[in-house]
This record gives C-alpha cells, sequence and structure tokens, in this order.
C-alpha cells in the first residue's frame, strides 16, 4: 500500500512535469506563430479603415463600484478602436454607482424594446448620455441578480455587435485591446468562438485618468505571487493549449466571446461559480452538436489589469470560490468525460481539468503529508525526502522563470529590468509561502461545496485607480473575485 | 576547463544515491535537470533584458543623430538632390551596420506619417532620403534571402514604404507555400507593381482567403483608385470559386460606386445559390441604389432565409421611394420576430418624413409594448444627431 501510494504520487508530479513541458514547447511556437502573423501593421488598417472594423460591444457589469465607477467608464471609452459600445450593467447597486454615472456621463433613460434572449433579473431601465462625446455608452440598470453571469447576460442582451468582451469594471484595458484581440477572429478561416489575452495585477501600477502610465510588479506579497501564477497560466497553459484548439477556460475577467454562440448556448449561467469555464465547456459543446468548426484562442500579450488580492482573508474568499467552481464543474459536466461526440472537450480538455487541475490540490495536499509520515517512520531517509521536495519545488521554478523570459520577450512592460528579476525573486518563495495557502483554500472549497456551506460571494476591498480614491478604502459587496 | 570539478560533484551526487531504488536515482537526474533549466533560465532571462537595453539605447543614438536633420529635408519646401542629403546626413550605408538601417527606416516612416498629417510632406525629399540611405536595396535583399518571419516583416515594410518595387524580388514570394507570406507578398504586388498591378486579383487573389484579407485589399483598392487605375471589378467576380471572395469584390463594387455593375448583378442574384453572396449582393444593390432591383427583391422576400430578408430590409431603406416604403411597413405588420421588427422600422426611419408619419400612423395601431420598437429608433436617431 505505501509503495502503490509513493509510486502513484511519484508519476502524478512527473507527469505534471512533463505536462507543463509539453505546454512550455507548444506555447512558445505558438507565440512565435502569433507575432509572425499579427504586426503593429494589421492594426493599423484597422484604424485606418474604420469602417471595415468589426463591432465589438463591451460588458462589465457593476455591483457597488462607486469608488471606480468613473475611472473605469472613462477608462473603457478611451479605447482606440473605431467601431464599439460599452455596456455597463448596473446590478442594482445599493451606493451611489448609478447617481454618479448619471451626473457624469448625463444620462438620461431612453425608450428600448429589452428581448431577454438569455435569461436575467428584470431590467429596470436603459440610459444613454444626452452628450454625443459619450455615445458609446449605454446603461442598463437591473434588478440585482446577485452574480456575475447574471448581470453578464443583461448585457449580451442588449450588445448589438456580433462580439463582445467580458470583462469587470475593476479591468483596466490596454489602449489597443481591443484591435489586438480581434485579428484572431478576421484572420481564421474558422469561426473563432472565444479569444482570451494576458491579464496582470493592477495594484501598483501608476494610473491617470483611467489609464495605466507606467506598469509595475506588485508592491504585496500576495498580488506579486498572482502576477507570475497568472502568467504562468495565460503564457504557457493557455497559449500552449491554444496550438491544439483545447483552452479549457476563457477567464471571466478578460475575453473575447461570439455573441451568437453565447446566445444559441443559454448564455451564462447564474448557479456557477466558475462561470467562465461553463460558459467556455458551454460553447464548445454547442459548436460540436451543431457540427459547425470552431476556434478558441489565446492572444499572448498583456491586455487587462485587474485588482489582485491585497490580503490573505481576501484570497481565501477567492479561492474557495474557484474551488467551489472547479468540483461544481466537474459535476455538472462529467457527460462530455469521454464522450466522443464531443472530440477535444471529451478526450482532452476535461481529463486534463481532472486529472491536473481538480486532482492537484488533493494529491498535493496527500503527498506532502504522506511523505511526511513516510519519513517520521523512517521508511524513507533524509536524502530521499529533500530530493523529492527539490524535484516538485524545482519544477514550479522552472517553469515560472521560463514563463518571465517569455513574457519579456512579447515586450518590456516593467520600466526597469529588476522587476523582472523581482518576479524571478519571488517565484523562488511561492511554493513555500503562497502554493499551500492556495492548496489549502481550494480544498476548503471542495468541501463547501460537498458539505453545501453557505456560499457567501466574495467580497473585494476596493482601492480605486485615482490616488485620491486609495485613502478612503471602501468595500464593495458581492463582488465576485 | 572546470570539468573535474564538475566529475567530481557528479559522483559525489551519484554515490549519496547509489543503492537506492531506480526510481529515486532517475528523480536526482531529473531534478539536476530541471536545475540547469532553471540556472539557463535566469541566465537567458539577464541576456534578454541585456539585448532590449542594447536596442533601446542604440534607438536613442540613431534618433539624436538623425531626426532633426531627416525631419528638415522631408519637410522643406525646397526640393534637396541626393547629394546635398547625402552632405547633411553624413551617413555610408556600406560602413554601417544593418541594425542601422532598420532603426532608420522606423524613423523615417514616423516622421513621413507625423508630416503627412499635417499635410507638410515633401515627396521628393522624402524619396531622395530614401535613396541616400539605401533603405530599399536592404530591404528588397532581405525579402530575398531572410527567414520566413524577416521576410514578411521587409515586405510589409517595403509595403509601408510605398515608392514602388521591382516586382522581380517578390517572384519567390507570391508563390511560397507559407500562406502569411504568399498574401502579403501578393498584397505589396497588387500595391506596388506598376505593369499588371491586379494580376492576382484576377485569379482569385488566394485559395485561403480571410476577413484580415479581405481589410488588406480594401486599403490597396482605395490607394489604387485614388490613383484613377481602378478597373471594373466585377470582372473578378466570374472567373472566381471562392464565395468569400466573390462577396468581397461584391462589396467594393458597392463601396467604389462601380454603377455599371448593378443589372449584371441582379442576373447574378437570380442565378446565385451561395446564401452569403446573395446576402451582398442585395446589400451592394442597396448602396448602388439600383431602383430596378426592387420588385425582384420583394418577390424574393418571402421566400428567403432570416440573414437575406435582413439584408433585403437594408436596401429597401437606402433605396427609399414610395414602393419600398409601402412593402416595408406591409412587412412589419406580417412579422413576428421582435428583433426583425426592429431591422425594419430602422429601414422604415430611414424614409425620411415620409417614413416617421408611416411609423407615427403604425404606433397608433400597436400595442403599448410593442410601441417601444418605435420609440427606441426614434430615440437612436437623437443620440445621433446629439
Amino acid at each position: 500500500m505505501v509503495y502503490f501510494f509513493t509510486y502513484l504520487i511519484y508519476f502524478y508530479a512527473s507527469a505534471l512535469a512533463l505536462f507543463y513541458l509539453a505546454l512550455m514547447i507548444m506555447s512558445y511556437f505558438n507565440t512565435l506563430r502569433y507575432r509572425y502573423r499579427y504586426t503593429k501593421k494589421e492594426e493599423e488598417y484597422l484604424k485606418k479603415y474604420p469602417d471595415e472594423a468589426p463591432g465589438i460591444s463591451i460588458v462589465a457589469p457593476a455591483f457597488n463600484e462607486e469608488v471606480i465607477i468613473i475611472d473605469s467608464v472613462h477608462s473603457l471609452l478611451s479605447l482606440a478602436y473605431p467601431n464599439f459600445e460599452v455596456i455597463i450593467v448596473n446590478d442594482g447597486s445599493k451606493d451611489r454607482t448609478l447617481e454618479l454615472m448619471e451626473e457624469e456621463f448625463e444620462l438620461e433613460e431612453v425608450p428600448y424594446y429589452y428581448v431577454y434572449k438569455v435569461y436575467c433579473q428584470p431590467m429596470k431601465r436603459i440610459l444613454r448620455s444626452k452628450n454625443p462625446l459619450y455615445k458609446k455608452l449605454i446603461v442598463v440598470d437591473k434588478e440585482n441578480g446577485g452574480t456575475k453571469a447574471d448581470a453578464m447576460n443583461a448585457g449580451v442582451n442588449v450588445a448589438q455587435f456580433n462580439y463582445f468582451i467580458n470583462t469587470d469594471v475593476d479591468c483596466i484595458l490596454a489602449t489597443d485591446t481591443l484591435s489586438k484581440i480581434i485579428l484572431p477572429v478576421l484572420d481564421s478561416d474558422k469561426q473563432v468562438i472565444a479569444v482570451g489575452a494576458t491579464m496582470r495585477m493592477v495594484n501598483s501600477c501608476t494610473i491617470d485618468k483611467g489609464r495605466i502610465t507606467r506598469v509595475k510588479p506588485p508592491n504585496r506579497i500576495i498580488p506579486l505571487f498572482q502576477e507570475t501564477e497568472y502568467l504562468r497560466s495565460y503564457l504557457v497553459a493557455k497559449m500552449g493549449w491554444s496550438l491544439i484548439n483545447a483552452i479549457p477556460n476563457v477567464s471571466g475577467g478578460f475575453g473575447l466571446f461570439d455573441t451568437g454562440v453565447v446566445i444559441g448556448a443559454g448564455g451564462f449561467d447564474s448557479d456557477s461559480h466558475a462561470e467562465d469555464m461553463d460558459m467556455t465547456t458551454r460553447m464548445v459543446a454547442y459548436m460540436r452538436e451543431n457540427r459547425k468548426p470552431y476556434r478558441i484562442v489565446q492572444c499572448p500579450y498583456s491586455l487587462c489589469w485587474t485588482e489582485g488580492p491585497p490580503n490573505l482573508k481576501v484570497l481565501n474568499r477567492q479561492r474557495t470560490r474557484w474551488g467551489r467552481g472547479m468540483l461544481q464543474f466537474i459535476l455538472d459536466h462529467r457527460r462530455f468525460l469521454f464522450n466522443k461526440d464531443y472530440g477535444r472537450l471529451g478526450f482532452v480538455v476535461m481529463p486534463y481539468i481532472l486529472l491536473f487541475e481538480f486532482l492537484a490540490p488533493i494529491i498535493e495536499f496527500v503527498g506532502f503529508f504522506f511523505l511526511l509520515f513516510l519519513l517520521i517512520t523512517s521508511q524513507i531517509n533524509f536524502d530521499t525526502f529533500w530530493m523529492m521536495v527539490l524535484y516538485a519545488y524545482l519544477i514550479g521554478l522552472s517553469v515560472s522563470i521560463i514563463t518571465i523570459s517569455y513574457d519579456l520577450v512579447l515586450g518590456k512592460l516593467y520600466k526597469r529590468f529588476w522587476e523582472y528579476m523581482k518576479l524571478v525573486l519571488f517565484s523562488a518563495f511561492e511554493a513555500i509561502l503562497y502554493h499551500p495557502l492556495v492548496v489549502i483554500f481550494t480544498l476548503r472549497g471542495y468541501v463547501q461545496y460537498l458539505t453545501r456551506s453557505n456560499f457567501k460571494w466574495g467580497q473585494m476591498t476596493r482601492q480605486g485607480f485615482s490616488p485620491s480614491n486609495k485613502v478612503n478604502n471602501n468595500v464593495s459587496n458581492a463582488k465576485e473575485i | 576547463m572546470y570539468s573535474d570539478y564538475y566529475l567530481y560533484y557528479l559522483s559525489y551526487l551519484s554515490s549519496l544515491y547509489s543503492g537506492y531504488p531506480l526510481i529515486i536515482r532517475v528523480t536526482v537526474i531529473v531534478v539536476a535537470i530541471l536545475a540547469f533549466i532553471t540556472v539557463f533560465g535566469v541566465i537567458r532571462l539577464l541576456f534578454i533584458g541585456y539585448k532590449i537595453n542594447k536596442r533601446d539605447k542604440r534607438r536613442r543614438d540613431v534618433e539624436e543623430q538623425f531626426e532633426s536633420k531627416l525631419a528638415f529635408v522631408m519637410s522643406n519646401e525646397v526640393n534637396y538632390d541626393i547629394e546635398e542629403i547625402k552632405n547633411l546626413l553624413n551617413y555610408d550605408q556600406k560602413k554601417e551596420k544593418k541594425w542601422k538601417s532598420e532603426i532608420l527606416t522606423d524613423l523615417v516612416l514616423s516622421i513621413r506619417d507625423d508630416l503627412n498629417k499635417g499635410e507638410k510632406l515633401n515627396h521628393l525629399n522624402y524619396r531622395n532620403c530614401l535613396e541616400n540611405l539605401r533603405l530599399m536595396p536592404y530591404w528588397e535583399k532581405r525579402v530575398k534571402i531572410a527567414g520566413l518571419s524577416k521576410r514578411k516583416e521587409a515586405l510589409q515594410i517595403i509595403g509601408s514604404l510605398d515608392v514602388g518595387i521591382n516586382t522581380g524580388t517578390l517572384s519567390k514570394s507570391v508563390f511560397h507555400k507559407n500562406s502569411y507570406l504568399r498574401k502579403t507578398a501578393r498584397n505589396v504586388y497588387t500595391d506596388q507593381d506598376t505593369y499588371n498591378p491586379f494580376r492576382f486579383m484576377e485569379e482569385n487573389f488566394d485559395e485561403s482567403f480571410t476577413q484580415l484579407d479581405k481589410i488588406r485589399l480594401h486599403a490597396t483598392l482605395i490607394k489604387r483608385f485614388q490613383e484613377g487605375k481602378l478597373p471594373n471589378l466585377l470582372r473578378w467576380v466570374s472567373n472566381s470559386k471562392n464565395s468569400n471572395y466573390i462577396t468581397f469584390i461584391i462589396q467594393e463594387i458597392g463601396f467604389f460606386k462601380q454603377f455599371e455593375a448593378a443589372p449584371s448583378l441582379l442576373d447574378m442574384l437570380q442565378k446565385q445559390e451561395n446564401r452569403d453572396v446573395r446576402i451582398q449582393i442585395i446589400l451592394t444593390l442597396g448602396e448602388l441604389e439600383y431602383d430596378e432591383c426592387i420588385a425582384d427583391l420583394m418577390q424574393r422576400y418571402a421566400l428567403e432565409s432570416t440573414p437575406v430578408r435582413e439584408a433585403i430590409m437594408k436596401t429597401m431603406g437606402k433605396i427609399q421611394c414610395e414602393e419600398t416604403l409601402e412593402f416595408l411597413v406591409e412587412a412589419y405588420q406580417k412579422t413576428d420576430d421582435d428583433n426583425f421588427k426592429l431591422s425594419i422600422v430602422r429601414a422604415i426611419r430611414k424614409h425620411g418624413k415620409e417614413g416617421e408619419a408611416r411609423l407615427n400612423m403604425l404606433k397608433g395601431q400597436l400595442r403599448e409594448e410593442e410601441q417601444i420598437i418605435i420609440k427606441q429608433v426614434f430615440a437612436e436617431n437623437i443620440i445621433i444627431a446629439g
């Protein structure tokens, strides 16, 4: 029995290492290919010939976001793209979110024939600006649905363009986001149903009027760890999967989606704790069931900056929710697993999620304590113990360092080189200080889901983008983080 | 040189685990490989950082040396000959490193684009600057000998410099097996050739033809149109079997207002089986305001799928006559689809005051919830006009 467990854990770690190695290689070639295909020249065409640029709706739900809403909307409205609209869904905010928008953007109620193409809580009214400067802005005022999914559906019902961006009001997008994210859609011979891009932490960046003027790695330790974690996820895992059209998830923080396919698949699921992964999977299933060829693409460039959990309490909330979402996802979508009708979804994506995302925290947790047990009971010696620990440690560290070098090759975003070295340095401590916490919080999420504990949507302490706002930290309730 | 040390520590490491199970010894090797990857990764990172800093410094130096001089020459109303520019710039490409040509190209293009915005560019001086800096030969050489990505970049730069090219340079690239390189080369050919620029347009352009290619070619056709050299586009439709390409050409016929193509398009509509092509023909007939298509479209309306019907609505909104207005009002009354009703109301609204009057009449006959559709379309206009 002891041998069985020892070998199980060992081979699991080795399989994980091999997977990451394969993803790193795939990601490398895919990133090279992406840079070769899409240059500044292609983006310039869209700006120069605005009639040819496909329209994009940006949908951003807001619930009690009075601290950041004005900066955020200004930021979204100032994106450099000729043909887009910004849809802010006020999800029954109890603070001054709507009032502030009404004052700042000179909003007034307009008649609107609202069609519920996908389910959401009732819409109260649609507001648009009297000022032509803000003619791209649409505000949907609706009753609170309690989840981001419900608010997103309300926005999708209003979106007039074939593609929409799913984002949050606490996210800041790069000025050229839309022209970068639409290029893979325009250049594909198959229907592109979703495009993801790299997200980073906004925590220590300098922001002026809703625009990032200086990108910095976070000063606080948790967002700093999360920056590297995000880079690994986007630049290695998703870029790698993108090469074989098997991206498991287009992030809920930022992603471009095909409006028709989202509606066809039934919209975002309000009951899901991982609505982004759930949506991506249902979109793929929808395409497979309708026998339509499709692609999901990952753009390697950093296009979105979001506020990361500043402390353990918020990290705990974030990861337990992700944990609940993961278990719920596995149970809800188990029918796709090894189902030949769903092709790659059934034979690559689902097994990967089950074995290397869902089981990883369980095996890591059990594996560590099992190793400790073997050491204490003298079934292994110290040399072997440390060798095994070093093995697991170096897998993570080497992947992180390679990821940081990929990021630097794509473009130097931090002004100073030592800021990259800071990421490297902290990567060395990630396995000791950060990763164990993530494992524990995720397992807590599994337990919560199984015991049907009282699920509360996470709370996020908003610091605001403007320096003045950072002084008065406010709490926005029920924000999904 | 230090191989003895390395061998010593390696043998020490293996001695530590000699006699252990195979799996542990394999782990030792894997850990050594991972440690190597980690150290290599850090060194690579430092090297990339060094290269980036060096590139930035070079860029700053070149800008400091040439920016003001180039801006002066390219914006000057006085025409300078090559010798004068040579004396001013004091630059001999043969003696310089190749990276300098790359940075200079970026610099020249950025100055040119800035001057173009204020219409201050002296085109002759711009050409003479390129001649003096020998940038075209540098990029043409790259097109001939460089690897795939550098070659594509070189082609794009030649297109941006926009001073013509010896199309012999492109001969390998226009038939290359890599579709990205091939399509870029064909686009540059159409853009820059003076003898037979539309050679590839007549041959379907390329078998893989995407939305992005449409935008690239659209830009090229606009340039050709401004030079007054755009032929009748319809002839390229008859030679093609690629529906994406046919759709694009028909769209361009509408964009460039080639009115003479309208009767042939209407004939084509009768025979066309591809839905996307039919939609585009209908939209182009609207762009060309070809009112003789009305009867045909009305007849077709009842039999077509929703996307084609939407296109018919849009075209009716463009043509705007008594007949189309009557048809739209009738279509509104017959339809149950709310989204479609919105499209119809928008088309009616485009009929000016008469359209508005009919909408007001219609509003009086509708249920309260449905009246919102009409109110919404009126509000859209207020916002646009605002």
